[in-house]
């Protein structure tokens, strides 16, 4: 970092509504950074966040009010210019110490004085809008200070995009290292562009931007692998769900066993989803489990909704379970299950001591007629597929997004993504004793990565 | 209380496992504020970990835990010399003379067949097993609380994270084999060494060359490694000195075959052990530590304000209208989005140019009309400069009616609505 001996201090400008606190919040990845809001003048006030590499600031970046008065402010340090001849940053400071500075060009003014004090500057700009006059009044008052401008086309992900029209209008101004963005659905590698169009008017800045963008990098992909591993421990955990039921339940005491588990699997669920979350910075309230109801307008939970269920168990070949347990997203085992049975005794075999002990404990249920609900193959199927569905937004998301990732039940594996993964729960699903759950779970976080 | 490297990552591995339970209430008990920012944020972590089991006296249930520990240890220990002793005693209360195939048996072919059976079971375990497991189970039954049930839990999964466990059941499994070892050969020394034995070649059912396989095979090490001289096998076992030979030849084949391979073992494991703990990390990209890691990071490096908001007052607005006026005039403010759009004889066409706004401001100086209709677009956003204009038009004519153009996509409608019934200025929608 010997290149740079203080932070780099870059403001953010633009006309109000452009985005600028949203860049920020995409940029720093800050969810909660500034307010963000559709009224015009939301941010009042310069505010300073700092972005570290190895311990160490590299980087200051200010979020500015709104330019909104540019036109008139351009006339007024027109008044200016005789005084200072060809010198636009005397201009600007002869303006900051009028009093209209202080009054109403007041928020103008805390923007002109924070470029002042910047070595750069991104100047934001919402490319569905045409090329207007005040903006390029703006424009030009605000290269005034001296100081290196980016403009960043934001919104480019919108329409109308006139991004054209302000390429154009910008190369007339001299500006070239433009970069286009948006700061809800960020374009890939756009923050590469950003930081490196920054080290183009700073060339000193250079090395610890890339090392910067090396890290986020790194940062990422952590943050992937890390949410993989989530997914495949979710998977794990809700596989081993087990509720042992007498075998002469009434219909139901049975119905209510499965509504426990259901809810137990969607609290699971529901842990994770918070987990990413909360691995991808983002906030609590960012992603429903849910899909919005067209006819109803309300947000309905359909996990395990029967009408899904049995529309699922038709096209992607899941079976349905039998009895109650039938459309409840969950499977009746019957007499501590054959299956299981078989492997207790195999492992059994083997003579590890757990291993008779669950054989015994097999042998009992068997004998007491017991019954057990599990989770079912397409509802692992539905959560794996939701939970990387949101991984992936997640992943690509900006953290200027306002609205909700629905994770809806539309977003299952299908038989063939998940029977590989299925293989690999069933000593899971069928209460093998004596898992290695560290290799489960490896082998889990491969095949969801496959499946991705 | 100090802790050592190894129990302060098994405290924040116990916190990890808190916060990935109930964050929020973690939170709460912690000000993330008291760290050092200055430290590491693996050091941090532990520092975090530390202060809040001293907090919530885990600081206690360790120490139970680790004295229970000791207790175990060295109840396990007592178990491994008593049986040790056992095993030479029951050897060496044999009717005279004693069978050294006999001897031989007891004292080493358990041990290796212990060795050999670990060796397939667990040695690559990640789970414990064999005396780690049913110590462990023991531990948490002794304490039978839920405390110490989280303090198993978070020291399993700790060990298992630092790659800790298999050295240390290695070590545990190995060396109470050999405390066992050991205590049967210094047992055996220490008999052979005051009393009067005598040992011969016995066997009822193996056949000569049988035995003779036996004897070369347990030979094998206790000469490689020592040199020693194997007991006359011959029928004529009348040598002057067999007890002598015998006696030392057995005592150093129980140092060859019990106590040096598991003594070999447990250094390795104990080598190994010391490693990894030396080597230590943390797994910042753990559920838990991830969102500490942030917390403390927004704790440590917040936003500032630099340049305060300095209020409103300057902002604010007051349309007054004309007092008279004549004629209609209209326009359309910075843009006009309906590409069709032609007006009719008063329309003045798009005013956005500074020069052009001032201009029509000065006409209607001259002649103030008695009805302006103002054309904005709903895509483009409100701001002090056009609602600044339009109160400069209002002054300027009786009636003022602005008139929001729709546009396809997202629109700042609602802000020009809110903003104009604000100053109760007449608004219409296109449609
Ligand atoms: N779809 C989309 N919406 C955006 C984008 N950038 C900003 N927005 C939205 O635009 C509105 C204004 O964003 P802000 O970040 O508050 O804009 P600003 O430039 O900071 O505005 P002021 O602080 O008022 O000057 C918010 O509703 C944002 O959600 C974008 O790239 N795409
Ligand atoms: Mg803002």
């Amino acid at each position: 970092m010997s290149t740079l001996n203080k932070p780099l201090q870059v403001a953010v400008v633009g006309h109000t509504n452009a985005g600028k606190t949203s860049l920020l919040r995409t940029l720093l990845e800050l969810r909660e950074f500034g307010e963000v809001d559709q009224r015009p003048s939301t941010t009042r006030s310069v505010l300073a966040q700092g972005v570290w590499l190895e311990g160490e600031q590299i980087l200051s970046f200010y979020d500015t009010p709104g330019l909104e008065s540019g036109s008139e402010l351009y006339t007024e340090i027109e008044g200016y210019a005789d005084a200072h001849r060809h010198d636009g940053p005397a201009q600007i400071r002869a303006f900051l110490q009028s009093p209209s500075a202080e009054t109403i060009y007041a928020q103008e003014a805390k923007v002109l004085r924070q470029l002042l004090q910047s070595d750069a500057a991104f100047y934001v700009i919402d490319c569905r809008d045409p090329v207007l006059p005040k903006y390029q009044d703006e424009l030009q008052l605000l290269t005034r200070c001296g100081k290196p401008m980016l403009p960043v086309l934001n919104y480019t992900a919108s329409t109308p995009n006139r991004e054209q029209d302000w390429r154009e209008a910008l190369a007339r101004l001299n500006l070239h290292a433009v970069v286009a963005f948006d700061t809800v659905s960020p374009p890939e590698g756009g923050e590469k562009y950003l930081l490196q169009s920054l080290a183009t008017v700073i060339p000193a800045a250079e090395p610890v931007l890339t090392k910067l963008l090396q890290q986020r990098r790194q940062e990422r992909e952590r943050r992937f692998i890390g949410g993989i591993h989530s997914i495949a421990e979710l998977l794990f955990e809700v596989a081993s769900y087990h509720i042992r039921v007498p075998h002469e339940l009434p219909e139901h005491e049975l119905k209510q066993a499965a509504a426990r588990l259901q809810q137990r699997i969607r609290e699971r669920e529901q842990k994770t989803v918070q987990e990413l979350l909360g691995r991808f910075a983002f906030l609590p309230e960012d992603a429903v489990t849910a899909h919005l109801d067209i006819r109803t307008g309300t947000w309905q939970d359909d996990l395990f909704e029967p009408e899904t269920l049995k529309a699922w168990s038709k096209d992607t070949g899941f079976g349905v379970g039998a009895g109650a347990a039938a459309g409840a997203g969950v499977d009746l085992m019957v007499g501590g299950l054959s299956l299981g049975l078989a492997t207790a005794l195999g492992a059994a075999a083997g003579g590890l001591y757990q291993s008779w002990r669950h054989l015994g404990e097999k042998v009992k249920q068997r004998w007491r007629g017991e019954r057990e609900l599990g989770v079912d193959a397409a509802t692992l199927a539905t959560i794996a597929g939701r939970q990387l569905f949101l991984l992936q937004q997640l992943s690509r998301r900006g953290h200027a997004a306002t609205e909700a990732v629905e994770v809806a039940v539309d977003h299952r594996l299908s038989r063939e993504q998940f029977s590989a993964i299925e293989k690999v729960l069933r000593p899971v699903l069928t209460e093998t004793p004596d898992i290695d759950r560290e290799k489960v779970i490896r082998k889990l976080e491969v095949l969801l990565q496959e499946s991705l | 209380m100090r802790f050592s490297r190894f129990e302060l990552f098994w405290l924040a591995e116990l916190q990890r496992q808190r916060d990935v339970s109930d964050a929020d209430q973690q939170a709460d008990r912690f000000r993330l504020t008291e760290l050092d920012a200055k430290q590491g944020m693996t050091e941090q972590l532990l520092e975090r970990a530390r202060r809040s089991a001293e907090r919530r006296k885990d600081t206690q249930h360790i120490g139970r835990w680790q004295q229970l520990r000791r207790l175990l240890t060295l109840i396990f220990a007592l178990l491994a010399v008593a049986l040790g002793i056992g095993a030479t005693q029951a050897v060496l209360n044999q009717p005279q003379p004693i069978s050294l195939l006999f001897a031989v048996s007891v004292l080493v072919v358990p041990n290796l067949i212990m060795l050999l059976l670990w060796a397939l079971v667990a040695v690559r375990r990640n789970r414990p097993v064999g005396v780690t497991a049913s110590g462990l189970q023991l531990l948490e039954w002794l304490q039978r609380s839920s405390q110490a049930h989280e303090l198993g839990t978070a020291w399993l999964s700790h060990v298992q994270q630092q790659k800790l466990l298999q050295p240390l059941m290695a070590m545990l499994s190995n060396g109470f084999w050999l405390l066992i070892a050991l205590s049967s050969w210094a047992t055996l020394l220490l008999y052979l060494s005051f009393n009067d034995y005598a040992f011969h070649w016995a066997t009822t059912i193996l056949s000569e060359e049988q035995l003779h396989t036996f004897v070369r095979l347990a030979h094998y090490l206790p000469e490689l490694l020592f040199g020693a001289t194997l007991p006359e096998l011959s029928a004529a076992s009348a040598a002057a000195n067999f007890d002598n030979t015998a006696g030392r030849w057995l005592s150093l084949t129980v140092v060859s075959y019990a106590v040096l391979p598991r003594a070999v073992i447990f250094s390795a494991a104990f080598l190994l052990f010391s490693l990894r703990c030396a080597r230590m990390q943390l797994d910042l990209n753990a559920p838990g530590h991830v969102a500490t890691v942030r917390a403390i990071e927004a704790a440590q490096r917040p936003t500032r304000n630099v340049d305060a908001d300095s209020g409103r007052e300057h902002e604010s607005l007051t349309f007054r209208y004309a007092s008279e006026g004549k004629g209609e005039v209209s326009l359309s403010l910075d843009f006009e989005a309906d590409p069709n759009w032609r007006g009719d004889e008063n329309y003045l066409g798009v005013v956005a140019r500074q020069q052009d706004k001032k201009a029509l401001l000065d006409r209607l100086d001259k002649e103030p009309a008695e009805r302006l209709e103002v054309r904005i677009a709903g895509s483009l956003t409100p701001d002090r400069s056009s609602l600044r204009y339009l109160a400069a038009l209002a002054a300027r004519t009786r009636r003022l009616t602005v008139v929001l153009v729709k546009s396809a996509g997202t629109t700042y409608l609602k802000q020009w609505q809110e903003l104009l019934e604000q100053h109760e200025v007449t608004y219409v929608d296109t449609e």
